[in-house]
Formats: C-alpha cells, structure tokens, sequence
C-alpha cells in the first residue's frame, strides 16, 4: 500500500500538490481569523483548519493550536456515523460539533466539517473548529466551576447541519445564537463557513486542474510520508519503558490531587502510551474526553519527534494509547470536561513530554531534541461585566499565553515563549486590553526566579495585576480557571528544577481608589500594593470585583535542564544582574557568590557548590520505593550529562565524578542517593503560598558526588518515575 | 539636467541616469562596498556618467534631483552595529520589549520552522533589563493622565544614561499615541541634559496603538538614528563637495522619497525593494495597466508585491530580527526561495529549501567549494543561464560541478539517474511554490491573479517568471528594459511622500466634522512637510484611508477615504467599508449589530516629481538570434534547440516565438514554447501567454 501511493504520483507533482494543500489549510485559517472578533480567537490563535481523508485521516493542519486539529478527524467520524439517511451527507452540506464525547476537546471549541464530493462521491474532508467566547452554562466564558455534569457546562451540539447544499440554515445559526451570552459568536461561526466555502472551492480547483487520481495519491502519499519517517526516527532511538507522574491539582469541588500515569513503552518502530494508575472521573471540569487524550499525546510526538515529520495521520499510526475510559483523561459521560484543555489535556502532554525527553536524553543522535516540559499548564482567568462602551462581555486574559520555554541541553529555555499547543503564541498588548475593558494594569513583567533552575534554566513566565477602571455602575465579576498552583508541573530534566507554578491573588481594602482620585503614584509590584492579600484557590468561583480590588496571577515558566550548580557561574552573574534571579537564588541553589552587578566571585562560588553538594549527601539517603532505573543491552551511552552507561565494559557511571552506579540491568535506584526538600527549595512561587504541604521535591543524585540525576515534583504514596532503557548497539 | 538614482543592494550598487536633454537612459553599476558604502555609490555614479559621456562633476552639477536607497540601516539592524540604546518606559512594564509579546519567538518564521520548537528562539536582544529604565507616569486609554509624569526620576534617569555612555534612547510610555504629553516632555528633557545623545519617541515614530509593537519602532529608530544621520549627513556633504547643488532626497520604505533632514531612520529600512515596487507601479502606469502583480526572485528570497489600480499596499506589521514594528513600508511578501535554495531528498519526496546555499560558497556550479545542488544549478543544467553570462560575465559557471551535485544527490536517489529531469523537477517545485505565494497575496486580497499582469525583475526573475507567471495562468510578463537596475529605476520616479497615521476610535455614527478634523489636521502637518522638501503647492495631493472594523472585531480593514468628510463622505466611507467587508469575505460574514467602528486614520501626503519622458529604443537592430544552445523544453520534456537572442541590440517591435532565450547583461529572460515574446517602444520585453487553467 505504501509504495502504490508513491508510484502512483512523481516525485515533482508530488511535491506541488503537497505544497498547495498546506497552503489551503493556511488560506482557510487566515480567512477564519479574519472574520473573527474572538479575542481568544485571533490572540490565542485558539483555531485549526485541516484537510482529512474521506474517512476523516488527517492530511494537512493549519499552523494554529496543535490540540485542535487532531480533533476534526473525529468530528467527521461522528459526523459519518450519527448523521440519519433523512438528514444525509449531501454536496455543499456543513456540519457543527462541539460534543467532547464526539470529538471536540471541550464545549468551547466548536468545530464545522464539509464534505468534498467529486461525481458524486466523497473524496475528502475539511475542517476548521475555534474556541468560542461562550457557551451559555452555569457561568460565562465557558468555564463553569461548580459544574458536577457535562449538562451544565452549556450548548453541546451533536453532529448538525449548518449549511445544507450550500445555503445556511439560518434557523440552526439562530439557535445556537439563543444558547450563548455573547453574539460574537456567530461571526465566528460564520468565519467558520467562509473558511470551509474557500477551501471547498481551491480544492475543487485543484481536482479540476490535476484530475482526482493525483489529489488521492498526495493526500495518500503524505500520510505514508510521515509514516515511514517517524519509523524511521524511532528506530534510531533507544527502546526501552519509562513512567510518568504528573498531577492537577483542585476539581473545582475539592482541593483534591488528581495524577495522571503515563507508561511509554517504545519498541521498534512503535509508541505505546498506556495510562493505567490515572485517577478516575473528577467530579468536576477538570476532566478531559478521549478526543483530548488523543490530542495531547499527539501534540506531545509531533513537537518532540516530528520536527520536520508532517502533522497528519501517519504519525497516528505509530502511535498505540492504552487508557481506561473512566478516568480523568479519558473520562465517562456525564463527567463534565469544560477545563479539559488547560487540566487534562495539557497536564497529560506534560507527562508524555517528559518520558520522551527521556528518551532523547538517552540518545547521542538526538540529545540536541530533548527539551524539559514547558510551562505545565495553561489557564482562564476571566473577567465579565460590562464594558466602557456599554457591551456586556466574558473577557479571559490571555497573558499567559507567554508561558516558559522547557530549557534545552544546551541552552536556557526561551522566555515568555508560548504555550506548548499553540505553534504561534501571542499575547495581548495591555493597550489593547483597557481600550476595549474596564480595568487598568498595574504591571506585567517577567516573573523572577520563575524559570526552573538548571545546568540550563527554563524560559521565565510572567505576572501581572489589574484593578477596575471605569466600569459602568462600579461592577466587574472575576473568576479563575488555572491548575498547577499547588505544585509546579514544568518538570526539569537530567537534574533540572521545576519551574514556576501559577499563583492567584487578590488585594481588597486597598488605597487604589484614593490613589487614583489623587494622581498618586500606583504600585508597581504585588508587594507594594498596601491592603489584605487573598491567595486565591486556582479553580476560583465567579465572585463581585470591589471597586480598588487588585486582582493579581502569574503564570508557569519553563523547567530546567541538569544540576544547577554546573550552571557556568558567569551566566548565574549574568541572570543576577538582569534581575532574571534574586540574591538568594544565586546562592542557595546555583551556589554562586556575585553582587548586584553581576560580577562572580569564582573562588567562593567554587567552595560554595562543594558545600552544597556536601549537604546533600548530607541529608540523602538510599533511593527507594517502587520504579525501576535499569540500563541494558550494548555500546556506550550518555545519559545527559548525569550517567555514563559503558554496557560493553559492564558499568554504569556517575558522569561528574565516575563513581561507579553498577551495573546492566541492574536496578540502579537503591544505588542512587535520595533526598527530599519542600517545593519552595526549586525558587519563589513553586506552590509554598497555598500552604497544602502536599509536594515535595524529591531529588536523585550520585552517592560519592552528591551531583543531581533527577529532581521529581513527589506526592506521598504516587508511583514514582521509572524507566529501563534497551540499547540495541 | 540629470534625474540620477542611486540604489544600494548586497552585491551591487545601480545607478539610473535620466537625461533630460535628449530623453536618454543610462545605467551605472558597482560593487557594493560594505565597510564603507559611499565608496561604492561614488564608483557607481563614474560608471554612468561616464554611459552619459560626461564625468562625474558635470553630471551631478548638472543633477536637478538626486535619489538614494540604502541598505544602510538593513545593515546596521541585521549586523548588530548600531547605537548603544537605552529605552525609558512606563512604571510596570519595563518588560514590554523582551516579552515580546510571545510572538517575538516566531515572528517571520515559516510554518516549518513553527514545528521545530526546540530550534526557535527570541532574537538577540536590542536591550536587556539593564538598559530598561521605568518612569512613574502613567495616561490611561482616552488619554487622560492618571498618573502624572515624575520629571525628578526621568533627570535621574538621565544621569545615569549620561554615565553610561548610551548613544541612543528610545522613550515609549503607555497610550503615547492618545496622548504624547509625557513623551514629548521626557523627550525635552533628554535633549537638553544629553545634546549629544540620539533621542527616539514612540509617539512621533509609530503614532497608533499597541504598545509592544511602537516600543519596538522607537527602539530600532534609536538603534539606528546615529548610524543613519551620519551616513546620510556624511553623503550629501560628500555629494555637494563633488558638485552637487540640490538637497539628497532618500528613499522611504513607504516608497517614496524624503529629504535627508526629514528621514526618520528607521523608515529607510528595506527601502530598495520598496523602490523595486514603485518602479514596477509608475512603468505599469506608463503602460496603460492599472493591476500589477510585481515579482524579484533574489538569490535566497521571492517576494510578490500587489499593484491595484495603480497603487500599492502598505503592510500592517514589519518584522525586523523577529521583533514586530509598524511602519509605513510597502507591503512585499516574501519566501525563502531563490536561485541559492538547496535541493534535498526526503524520504522519497524532493524538497527544496528553506536552507540556502550563501553566495559564499554558493550553489555547486560557482566551482567555490559546494556541493549542494540549487535552483541555481538547475537552471544551467536546462541550459537557462549561460555558463559564461553570468551576472553579466563576471562570474563563470561550471556546468559539470551542477551536473554532478544534481546527479548524485537527487537524479540517482529519485529520478533513476536522469539528471535533466532531476533538474527540470527541482525548477518546477520552486516555481510551483513562488506562484502558491503569488496566488495567496492576490486571493488574500480577494482578487483573481489571472486578472492581472506580471511584472519580473531582479537577478533571476526573468529566469524563473515563464514558469511561476504560466503557472498562476496570468496572460502577460513584462521584464522592464532596466530589470538589473531596476530599484534604482524606481527610486528615480519616487515622488516625495509622507505616510501619516492616527488612532482614534470612533464607533458610526459620529459627526462628519470630528472626522473630518482628524484628516485635516494630518493633512496640515503634510503639507508643511512636504513645502520643507521644496515641493510647491500646486504639487500636493493627498491620498487618505481609514482602517475600520465591524465593532469588537479584532482584525480591520482598510479602505480609501473620501477627500472630504461630510454627511455623503462618511456615508460613503461607511458603504465602501461593507463592500469590501462582503467582497473579501462574503456574504454574511460581518454581524452589523455592533455598528462599524472607524479606528487608524491616515494620510499619504504626496508631492508629485516630473516623470521623465519616457524614452523611445532604437526601431532597428539585429532582431536575428546570436546563437542556438539546447534549453528543457516543459511540453515536450527534453532538451531542445532553442535560439539565443542579444537583448540590448533587439530593437522595439521584434517579436520572438518561444522557446527563446533573451541575453542580457545581468540576467537572462526566458521564452517557453508556447509563449511569444514582443519588444516594446521602450524596450521591455513583454512575453505573451496563452491562456491557462487553474489558479
């Protein structure tokens, strides 16, 4: 089958082809955004576009949410199954969907798919699917947070025709408008339909030019494509089977721990993720459907293994994901799953991310590849009254948009740099923000000691605060929709600390308004805002803005990469002097001695570190519990900078001072020192202000050198991380 | 009296003379020196005069308009050579410029180089926290103070500045576009404690909304300032010391010209090409063809520029090194595909680019040591380029080092050892993906490219258009007489032209005055620009717009505006807007219930220069072919006898059946089978297509 697809068409046409499919995806993507008044929409680039096979095989994805593409394949399933022989699947037929438990990730991503008929046949799909600002529900903006069922998270649409033989069904646009608070939202809907009218027509075009046998081969032969080269890809790394742990903390009812359980097993040329030991069901929003499973491993082996793979079906077929429906990534209806996007699903790339890392680390072909988890989580602080101009309205802040980048193994982690889902991250300008809302910023700027420290540091995130500025009747609601508050989920890697949590909290009883009234100076820090502070739960309930209110969150950053006291001292001097890090960062976790300028002290620094490292050993004991850290098979292998595993010469390594771990095969962990330190050990903002003591950082280093292995965000009685790796010569 | 141009490009320095006396036309080139440019404009202009006979004091004492694009402050920006800067901003947000607003991490970047996440990364940094200087003040978005300015911190400031040795000093507060009260104090302020140091205001620069992206034009504004004042200043002073007796006009990225006094730095940027465009838009004119679709295919990019009645569009957003401005600059879109893209096999697909071979070592056949085959040796290998004709004769190329890197690296893995066809297949994957860019820019703009006609020009252009023009089916290719010159061609034709704009959100309907007022007020301040730049009244014109949007949309469009704003005008501002709402993107797209809200004004102030008359060739020459060599023929797939035509000595009239290839110095047109080629009045070659499927 492979080779027929590329038989079928020359290498040029192939080429061409291919190029203008990608190009139409973009073209429908552009002109969706375009007729889009979304906010969420066109800052975020909360969109996708694709082009699928007749039954629904992704082809070509536009450059927007990774997350979203992925799901359009399973709107056309559904679409293919549920739509009745009276209804039926005709020419110029578009049909929406945003039911999670048929297809879309959550009840915000409303997604239209058309059909391509050619002689009367199918011959392909498109789709485009855009986060929506409301979908009715108990609150507005889509994020219900007391929601204990999928019933009152809003509009759930099945499978519906919008346009039949072309003309829209101005009685399905009219209902939907009927559920939902904000009437923006069909002009999205209709950005959605103009999209899909492009695309029909350049397609049509294009079998019009080059005969309908070349477009099946293209479609074909880019599927088999990306097959063939991720095969390929894997077969050069390293088998082996790692586990990951990662956690959401809070449901929305309870301030429960939530872990999700990733065991990759890869073999060959296959991925299997199996998520055994999730937790079930929450009873809250937090959960995510199997469309948003699907999506998260996805976006996690296209950014880490498919560089320069095409994004489309053939990456999907290497793939095996092994998950129990019922639990809080694959959860069951009615379970609700309006936060699925920025819980479930971005804290399940998390775990995915970090067991491929692993992999890579491993791998002296593609060590460059591995990053540490980027900014864990993503979040929905929104903010709703009515505005300056007189328009009711749901607002998210999308700041966060700027989460830290993973750092790299050879270089820090970008700042502010994105969202892992989002190929193209964008945040708001505040200009833009008080033109059209009724608050004023006090400040938005980088967070310090945000990035996770390491041999290479993660991306820094940011922090922010706002008041109400001239609002109509002195009114604006708050509510807040984050995760990773308690803990931090943007885990190092090889030795890396974890980056920041997110942090939310309010200042009442402030002097803003007598400030204001006098044209006096604002405070410009959360710190200097005199009042009562209110650490806010990160699933906040929608509660009344006071007039002089500060309403302050930061973000997560980026984890980092190897021990923090091999950072090269004059880089910590340098991140010091930019205000990157604080003094005591400096100090007490890269172990440099530098003042204000940066300036290092070498010396001191030097002894410093020793006595650092002394002091872990001081406090370590043997490793333990369950999981495994196994190295077996042939050759010589670096494991990051950490282990040395020469499988020839029977040993494995302590890559800083040599000392022997044992040997192939071995379990190495009871080998390994272990300690643990509270959270707060890893900087500022790691989820000390919520107080649970819930967390601890466990961290793994060599019992002769006290140099760091592993440094795991640990929950009392989780299982732990765990990997075995198979080298095959 | 002489109209002389002077165009600086990476390789070469043009030079277009236009000669009033007898209506003759000459050319000058150089190369391009980069360590010190003058030396190259200076050798370039010797080069023409001595074309127009005469030496260089004579021509420019004879010079009644002088024009000049630089690459200057390109070089600075790209080279990282500019000012030590330092930026004063709002109390709070000293991070605006390194957070970038995210984006800063892809700005510009393909698609492909999106998805490798790990490679991308924010630029190298203009400025860093340590140069960032925050000052309490703060206005809020009507543009009403709500925190007044702390002129004691800004002298603090100032100080430290001082003793720090910056050069330069961008200043970019919150809302300066509503209200640049504080900005222009702060600004006085610094000129008068630091006279030496470059001073840069955002409000002044970049007067429209969004902070991030006007913090960034005032920093790259002040990065460049000393650098540009003194290039430009050390230039005229050079100019008129060797004999010239009119002030230097410079080209603006906006595509028109200004005098040195007048150029705001930044706006010099990438002017060349902006020069290219307006060549391509005034010899349309002349042509009586109002839709152009203008290509230059360079060595390592492709960029498509719309002419739409005449003009051109300006582009919402330049980015510079990844960081966002906003400028008036002429929108060009670009790809990373040109003569120098590298042809690689991918599995078992043919890939070009987005790597590039540099002109050092270049593409295989430059015989400099690489080994990679580009389009480049593709197009010798079909016999396109003559190995002895390149850039004019000054490079010989080698054949047999094409042959032999499109052998073994795509013809043996993919093509079964046909090298022809390997290289007839690397040809029609480039040309494929520069007509995709072309058919996006015109659909994009809800416009069909087979409505209009192509224009190509630069190094390669004319090599490539047969194929790319054929491709989006437009019906006629017109490769100028001064192809190789022809941003320098451009430049002489720039009309003086100031690019004015203004946010002030208004949501239908308002009073015709309040808008009319907005327009009057820019139009003021251009004419007052423009009688700096010695241009008489009754050469003013002025061309306004307005970028609306249906209210709380995000995204606006931007449509003409009447030249006078009453009742009917703003009723047909209102019409126009919906038209073009529903013609690009259909029918009940818009929701009207919010109203349509008017939000950046502006205002192109625009002093007209005399056109040269255009000149007329010589109606007899040898219209017979020079030669024959064997060049790919695409209908029949194999190389044929094709005849070889001297380009300068074909006279106007001749017309030539393809396939044929056209000689000229510095670039080579190419006829193919099918297609008919017609020398005009003025020399341009207009090739002639049949009509073809598909768009």
């Amino acid at each position: 089958m492979n080779d027929r697809s590329f038989t079928n068409i020359d290498p040029v046409t192939f080429e061409v082809l291919n190029h203008r499919l990608l190009s139409i995806t973009e073209e429908m993507g552009i002109q969706y955004m375009r007729c889009s008044g979304s906010n969420v929409l066109i800052t975020g680039n909360d969109a996708a576009t694709a082009i699928m096979q007749p039954d629904g095989a992704l082809v070509s994805v536009g450059p927007y949410i990774v997350t979203q593409g992925n799901v359009l394949p399973l709107i056309v399933q559904s679409t293919q199954r549920l739509t009745h022989t009276d209804v039926g699947i005709r020419d110029g037929d578009i049909f929406i969907c945003n039911d999670p438990y048929l297809g879309a990730i959550h009840h915000p991503d409303f997604a239209t798919v058309a059909p391509i008929f050619h002689d009367g046949e199918i011959v392909a799909w498109i789709g485009a699917s855009g986060h929506q600002l409301d979908t009715g529900g108990m609150d507005p903006g889509g994020f219900s947070i007391k929601a204990v069922d999928t019933h009152q998270e809003g509009l759930r649409m099945p499978p519906v025709k919008l346009v039949d033989g072309g003309r829209v069904r101005e009685d399905v646009l009219a209902w939907i408008l009927n559920q939902v608070r904000d009437p923006l939202v069909g002009l999205d809907v209709r950005g959605q339909i103009a999209a899909l009218n492009t695309g029909r027509r350049r397609i049509l075009d294009l079998i019009d030019t080059w005969g309908i046998d070349a477009i099946r081969a293209v479609m074909e032969g880019s599927i088999t494509h990306a097959r063939e080269k991720l095969t390929e890809r894997l077969l050069a790394l390293p088998d082996g089977q790692w586990r990951e742990v990662q956690y959401i903390d809070h449901d929305g009812h309870n301030p429960e721990i939530y872990q999700i359980v990733c065991t990759l097993t890869k073999r060959g040329g296959r991925l299997s993720f199996d998520f055994g030991g999730t937790s079930p069901n929450a009873r809250g929003l937090i959960n995510s459907t199997y469309s948003g499973l699907q999506a998260a491993v996805l976006s996690s082996v296209y950014i880490n293994l498919c560089w320069d793979i095409p994004w489309n079906r053939g990456v999907r077929d290497c793939i095996d994901i092994i998950s129990r429906t019922g639990s809080v990534n694959d959860c069951a209806y009615p379970a609700p799953c309006a936060m699925a996007t920025i819980s479930a699903v971005i804290v399940t790339i998390d775990a995915t991310w970090r067991s491929l890392s692993h992999m890579l680390v491993a791998s002296e072909r593609h060590r460059d590849q591995a990053m540490a988890v980027w900014s864990g989580t993503s979040m929905a602080p929104i903010f709703a009254g009515t505005s300056q101009h007189g328009f009711p309205f749901a607002a998210t802040e999308m700041s966060h948009f700027g989460g830290g980048g993973g750092a790299r193994t050879y270089a820090d982690g970008v700042d502010t740099a994105g969202i892992v889902f989002n190929t193209t991250p964008n945040m708001p300008n505040i200009e833009d923000q008080e033109a059209e809302y009724p608050v004023l910023y006090l400040f938005r700027r980088h967070l310090q000691d945000s990035g996770g420290p390491g041999r290479f540091r993660g991306g820094r995130s940011g922090e922010l605060a706002y008041t109400m500025y001239r609002a109509p009747n002195n009114h604006l609601e708050g509510l807040f929709a984050g995760t990773g508050a308690e803990m931090p989920n943007a885990i190092g890697l090889a030795g890396g600390m974890p980056g920041a949590a997110i942090r939310v909290a309010r200042v009442v009883e402030t002097d803003i308004s007598s400030r204001l009234a006098a044209g006096q100076a604002l405070p410009a820090s959360l710190d200097d805002v005199a009042g009562r502070r209110e650490i806010l739960c990160c699933k906040h309930v929608r509660t009344p803005m006071a007039l002089g209110d500060v309403w302050y969150h930061s973000w997560q950053a980026g984890g980092g990469y190897g021990d923090p006291l091999t950072r090269d001292a004059q880089a910590v001097g340098q991140d010091l002097a930019r205000g990157v890090i604080s003094a005591t960062a400096a100090r007490t976790i890269y172990g440099v001695v530098a003042d204000a300028a940066g300036a290092v002290d070498a010396q001191a620094s030097d002894t410093l570190r020793a006595t650092l490292r002394a002091a872990r050993l001081g406090r370590a004991a043997p490793a333990g519990g369950d999981g495994e850290w196994v190295f077996e098979g042939r050759g010589r292998h670096r494991y990051g900078d950490t282990l040395v595993a020469d499988l020839d010469g029977g040993r494995i390594a302590c890559g800083q001072c040599g000392h022997v771990h044992g040997k192939p095969g071995e379990n190495l962990l009871p080998r390994f020192a272990e300690f643990a330190d509270p959270l707060a050990s890893a900087g500022a903002v790691r989820g000390q202000d919520y107080g649970h003591e819930r967390f601890q950082l466990r961290h793994l280093c060599c019992s002769a050198c006290g140099a760091l292995i592993d440094v795991q965000v640990a929950l009392e009685g989780a299982p732990r991380p765990s990997m075995r790796l198979s080298f095959h010569g | 009296m002489y109209t002389v141009a002077v165009d600086i490009g990476g390789t070469f320095t043009d030079v277009v003379v236009f000669d009033a006396a007898n209506g003759r036309t000459h050319a000058g080139k150089s190369l391009s020196t980069p360590d010190d440019l003058q030396r190259g404009v200076f050798d370039g202009l010797r080069d023409a005069a001595a074309g127009a006979g005469v030496d260089l004091t004579t021509l420019l004492a004879g010079t009644d308009r002088m024009v000049h694009a630089t690459t200057q402050s390109s070089n600075a920006v790209f080279a990282f050579t500019g000012a030590r800067t330092a930026v004063l901003t709002t109390r709070g947000f000293a991070d605006t410029l390194l957070i970038m607003r995210a984006t800063g991490r892809v700005a510009g970047l393909s698609v492909f180089e999106r998805h490798h996440y790990r490679m991308t990364e924010k630029p190298r940094l203009l400025v860093d926290e340590r140069d960032i200087f925050e000052i309490p003040e703060r206005i809020d978005a009507l543009g009403r103070v709500v925190q007044p300015l702390d002129e004691d911190a800004v002298r603090r400031v100032a100080d430290k500045i001082a003793r720090a040795g910056y050069e330069a000093v961008a200043v970019a507060f919150l809302f300066s576009h509503k209200n640049a009260a504080h900005e222009a104090r702060v600004a006085a302020i610094l000129r008068e404690m630091l006279p030496e140091v470059y001073v840069s205001v955002s409000s002044v620069v970049a007067p429209v909304m969004g902070e991030y992206e006007r913090s960034a034009t005032a920093l790259f504004n002040a990065y460049v300032g000393p650098v540009i004042d003194q290039y430009i200043s050390r230039l005229e002073a050079s100019l008129r010391a060797a004999g010239l007796r009119q002030k230097l006009l410079i080209v603006q990225s906006n595509g028109g010209v200004a005098t040195t006094a007048q150029t705001v730095p930044i706006f010099t940027i990438e002017s060349g090409p902006a020069a290219g465009v307006v060549g391509a838009a005034e010899l349309a004119a002349a042509l009586g063809l109002p839709d152009v679709i203008a290509t230059d295919v360079g060595g390592t990019t492709f960029k498509v520029a719309i002419i739409e009645n005449g003009r051109w569009g300006y582009s919402r957003e330049t980015v510079l090194n990844q960081y966002q401005l906003r400028l008036p600059m002429v929108d060009v879109a670009s790809i990373g595909a040109g003569g120098g893209s590298i042809a690689w096999v991918d599995g078992r697909r043919l890939r070009i680019g987005p790597q590039s071979a540099s002109s050092s070592p270049g593409p295989a056949c430059y015989g400099l040591g690489g080994t990679e085959p580009t389009v480049t040796d593709a197009d010798l290998v079909l016999g396109y380029l003559s190995p002895d004709r390149f850039l004019g004769g000054r490079m010989a190329l080698h054949p047999g080092r094409a042959v032999e890197a499109i052998k073994s690296r795509i013809a043996d893995p993919l093509f079964g050892g046909d090298v022809i066809g390997a290289a007839a297949g690397i040809r029609q994957v480039i040309d494929s993906q520069m007509a995709d860019l072309i058919r996006k820019s015109t659909l994009e703009r809800g416009h069909d490219p087979r409505a209009f006609v192509m224009m190509a020009y630069g190094g390669a252009g004319p090599v490539h258009a047969a194929s790319y023009g054929g491709e989006v089916g437009v019906g006629e290719i017109i490769v100028p007489f001064l192809a190789t010159v022809h941003s320098a061609f451009g430049a002489a034709l720039s009309d003086v032209r100031f690019s004015l704009q203004h946010s002030h959100p208004l949501v239908l309907p308002q009073a015709p005055d309040i808008v009319e007022s907005i327009f009057a007020a820019m139009e003021a301040d251009g004419a007052r620009r423009l009688r700096e730049a010695d241009m008489p009244q009754e050469r003013h014109r002025f061309e306004r717009w307005v970028e609306a949007r249906y209210r709380r949309q995000v995204h606006h469009l931007r449509v003409a505006a009447p030249a006078l704003i009453d009742d009917a005008g703003l009723k047909k501002m209102a019409d126009d807007f919906e038209h073009e709402y529903e013609r690009l993107f259909g029918r009940g797209a818009a929701m009207r219930e919010g109203g349509i809200e008017l939000v950046n004004y502006g205002v192109d102030a625009i002093g007209s220069v005399t056109r040269p008359a255009a000149m007329a060739g010589p109606t007899c020459g040898q219209s017979a072919p020079s030669g024959e060599r064997m060049t790919f023929c695409p209908l029949r797939r194999d190389m044929v006898p094709t005849p070889v035509y001297d380009g300068p000595s074909l006279p106007a009239g001749a017309l030539l059946e393809g396939p044929a290839i056209i000689e000229h110095p510095g670039t080579t047109i190419v006829v193919l089978a099918g297609q008919r080629a017609r020398i005009d009045a003025q020399r341009n070659t207009r090739i002639l297509l049949a009509a073809q499927k598909g768009a």
